[in-house]
């Protein structure tokens, strides 16, 4: 007879199946880090450059280079670049953050040695046409008009603003005005000086056939691109706000967004790891304290969720949730109460298996697969930080106590170091 | 190319099993073949509504998520206009506790008041968050029944109206699951680390003795042909207009899928594509622009949408989509460009194949159209194209008295032109 109440037996989550990495430099030394494997002939190539925020003097300087890049080189039409791409089926990804540029390539892996030459262009001889420029800023302001439209973006916004001051790169958010101080000399410039050979890293992730090291250094290990002497200023100190409350109006916004900020820590503090687990009990899963209180037992919102981020030099804890506005004060009070709660009751311990167990399968999630484990990687960049940051993330959550949680609450969820913003009404 | 096992249980439910020894995970989908199409149309909102109660607790297990997440799986759910979807990824050593959870939520749920009382509060505040707070949110609200006169397609999954969604009572609940909620109504595809045989073994313990039960007969009403063109214009209080029109086409069953699909691709997939280059590159009318189906199972949507520029007439901008259509049905498209077309369908479907839960969806949706098996015929579907029968598709589809366009206006787009300056 089938006990259906009885759950079945299982297994621990376990064992971390991380791929073979293999790493080479390039002739002229550019480091490749390539996650060898995968089922279908597809490859993934990242290259990374010192081309983000903190490296542009001003606003939206970073990700128009990067996003211009491949609108036509010295030798093809923009037209041209993005024809043989698509003709390849290939796909180009380009992403900025604070600190990085970077653009990669999805392809088919039979078809690498037709798209990497265009790569090649796209990255050492971009036109940077007037023309191209006018275009893709006219889209990007109107994008940016719609983006503003949204209560989460405008509280997002304000939240990097609060926390790190307009003088800090982390803290200096694009406005309307900025699309009428950019110019395409500011990208030619930028792209002239960051995206270059001797501080570019590659990562190949997938099954890219034999050729690859030499495909590699066919494009991009020469001494032909942008060599320089290469400093990088450091960053400012932080400059966060007096006022812990934030308002930023939208008159007919029928939700509120809601962040809750503050300070947190970088992937190299030690309580990085520990705090993540603190952070999944609290809101960074379904079972969540915050997702039971607000949302399965209040029903006050669609979700809830807590987080934290790294950047290179700073981190930040925060809460993000989307309430009507009756229910906002509500909202407020009870994610305080759930910090109170961590910070004087121990959690028990079916409950902190359970955060643990979960962790642990996410860890297999977010590290399965070649393109996972290269993103995986990619967020390690600039920490001086290897794959054994995961192994020891098993490690944590594997013995991590009640009382270790308690502390770290103690620590992190004080009321006082939170901004509370408020995008809406 | 994805091998596959079939089997079949005797109360009818299909399972579909694909190994994949790379992962040490497990995909477990459930596909049931209800979606907001099955709704009453003064009740719509329902197939999505009752997603969320199936987390509520089923007859022999309280909570759904809990005992999930001790076992390190995590899962989620969708509803579209055919279907409900319900998926969970966990360590391939313990897909009996994901086997165990769906199972007894297949068997009975757990109706409570407090449940459905609290889903319904978070469903409201999804619709608002979803569909009111974002600019341009209500969109598929306006269109839909604006091309949809008779078939349930007039309405998008979250609802017509959040009062459908406030007024569901727990009778309303239980009548649902027992009408569509049903082994012979379900297709359960499992992939990742596992032996096919071990799974069948182990779904037929969990699933066997679930009763078939008298899954409710569709018969959905008939959209009558289009005659006429229809046009809808409303102000809202965003920065940029928006133009949106859309033309009925077939199913997804269709052979002729085939051939729109890549109709559309010629027309925006990727930046080389026709309406990039030309109207939003060169001729600068809109910032962006969009072609692209529906994928319905029943006839579906052509669809084009686009945020027409800063100082463009939304009417001149929606002449040059019109221009672009009359090319594509005077002119066949050249051998060079349809080959780029079927070269990138052959490139996403490889990537698509990549990720074992992506494979298990898949497969489930396969299966309930005709059979899991097809999902290796996609490529050479698509290969069989030819440049007539896409111009053949598009004088067919692409015409005035197929069409039905929205006027999306930017209420203060002057207004807001003279504060940035």
């Amino acid at each position: 007879m089938l006990r259906r109440n009885n759950v079945p037996s299982f297994d621990l989550p376990s064992g971390l199946n991380i791929l073979e990495q293999k790493k080479f430099n390039l002739d002229n030394g550019i480091p490749v880090h390539f996650v060898d494997g995968g089922t279908q002939d597809v490859a993934k190539i990242d290259l990374i450059f010192p081309a983000g925020i903190v490296q542009s003097s001003k606003a939206l300087v970073a990700s128009f280079t990067n996003n211009l890049l491949q609108e036509g080189t010295v030798y093809m039409s923009a037209f041209e670049v993005a024809e043989k791409i698509d003709f390849y089926g290939a796909y180009l990804g380009q992403s900025t953050n604070y600190h990085h540029g970077q653009v990669t390539l999805y392809s088919l892996s039979k078809y690498l040695p037709d798209v990497l030459p265009v790569i090649e262009e796209i990255i050492k001889k971009p036109a940077f046409a007037q023309h191209e420029f006018d275009v893709y800023l006219s889209k990007r302001r109107q994008d940016f008009l719609v983006d503003s439209e949204k209560v989460k973006t405008l509280a997002h916004r304000k939240s990097q603003e609060i926390l790190f001051g307009t003088e800090h790169p982390y803290g200096r958010i694009a406005n309307l005005s900025s699309f009428d101080q950019i110019h395409l000399e500011d990208v030619k410039a930028f792209h002239q000086s960051q995206y270059v050979s001797n501080e570019c890293t590659i990562v190949v992730a997938g099954l890219p056939g034999e050729g690859i090291k030499d495909l590699l250094n066919k494009h991009f290990g020469g001494h032909d691109w942008g060599v320089k002497e290469y400093n990088e200023d450091p960053l400012p100190n932080p400059k966060p706000s007096k006022e812990n409350e934030h308002l930023v109006e939208k008159e007919n916004a029928m939700q509120s967004a809601l962040r809750i900020v503050r300070k947190g820590v970088t992937k190299s503090h030690p309580d990085y790891l520990p705090l993540m687990i603190l952070n999944t009990l609290f809101g960074g899963y379904f079972g969540s304290r915050l997702m039971m209180n607000l949302r399965e037992e209040k029903g006050l919102t669609y979700g809830i969720s807590s987080y934290m981020q790294s950047f290179l030099k700073e981190g930040v804890f925060g809460i993000s949730t989307e309430v009507v506005a009756e229910k906002r004060p509500l909202a407020v009070q009870e994610i305080f109460k759930e910090m109170d709660k961590l910070r004087t009751e121990l959690v028990d311990g079916e409950e902190l298996d359970r955060v643990k167990n979960f962790m642990l399968g996410d860890l297999m999630r977010n590290l399965d697969g070649p393109f996972a484990l290269s993103e995986a990687f990619r967020g390690l960049l600039g920490f001086d930080l290897d794959f054994s940051f995961f192994s020891k993330f098993e490690e944590i959550i594997k013995n991590i106590s009640p009382q270790e949680i308690l502390s770290l609450a103690n620590k992190y969820l004080i009321k006082d170091d939170f901004y509370v913003v408020i995008a809406g009404k | 190319m994805i091998e596959i096992k079939k089997y079949k249980l005797d109360n009818g439910l299909r399972l579909i099993v694909h190994q994949d020894k790379t992962t040490p995970l497990a995909a477990v989908n459930v596909l049931y073949d209800v979606g907001a199409k099955d709704e009453d149309e003064n009740k719509t909102g329902f197939a999505h509504l009752f997603e969320h109660l199936m987390f509520g607790g089923s007859k022999n297990i309280p909570s759904y998520d809990a005992p999930l997440q001790n076992v390190g799986g995590d899962n989620n759910a969708w509803t579209s206009n055919d279907l409900t979807n319900y998926y969970l990824t966990l360590p391939a050593s313990n897909i009996e506790t994901g086997l165990w959870l769906e199972s007894d939520r297949m068997l009975e749920l757990n109706f409570s008041q407090e449940s459905l009382d609290i889903q319904k509060k978070v469903v409201v505040e999804e619709f608002k968050q979803r569909y009111l707070n974002q600019p341009y949110g209500d969109v598929p609200l306006l269109l839909k029944p604006l091309a949809y006169k008779k078939h349930p397609y007039k309405w998008p999954t979250i609802g017509a109206d959040v009062k459908h969604i406030e007024d569901a009572t727990l009778e309303e609940v239980k009548s649902f699951f027992y009408a569509h909620y049903a082994p012979n109504n379900a297709v359960i595809s499992i992939t990742g680390n596992v032996e096919p045989d071990d799974v069948f073994e182990k779904v037929k313990k969990w699933f066997g003795d679930i009763p078939s039960r008298d899954v409710k007969v569709r018969n959905l009403p008939v959209e009558p042909k289009q005659t006429e063109m229809r046009e809808l214009t409303v102000e809202r209080d965003v920065p940029t207009d928006v133009l949106q029109m859309v033309f009925h086409m077939c199913s997804r069953t269709d052979d002729e899928y085939y051939i729109i699909d890549l109709l559309s691709d010629v027309l925006s997939n990727g930046t080389s594509s026709r309406l990039i280059q030309r109207l939003v590159m060169q001729k600068k009318l809109f910032t962006d622009l969009h072609a692209y189906i529906s994928g319905d199972v029943e006839q579906g949507l052509f669809t084009f949408a686009g945020h027409v520029s800063e100082g463009v007439n939304i009417k001149d901008a929606e002449k040059a989509i019109w221009k672009e259509i009359e090319e594509i049905k005077n002119n066949l498209v050249d051998a060079y460009e349809l080959q780029k077309v079927k070269n990138k369908v052959e490139s996403s479907l490889t990537f698509s194949e990549i990720n074992f839960l992506n494979k298990a969806m898949t497969l489930g949706q396969f299966e309930l159209l005709g059979k899991a098996e097809d999902i290796n015929e996609e490529v050479d579907k698509y290969r069989m194209v030819t440049a007539e029968q896409i111009q053949e598709c598009a004088q067919k589809i692409l015409i005035e008295t197929n069409c039905s366009k929205l006027y999306y206006l930017s209420k203060d787009k002057k207004a807001k032109n003279v504060k940035t300056k």
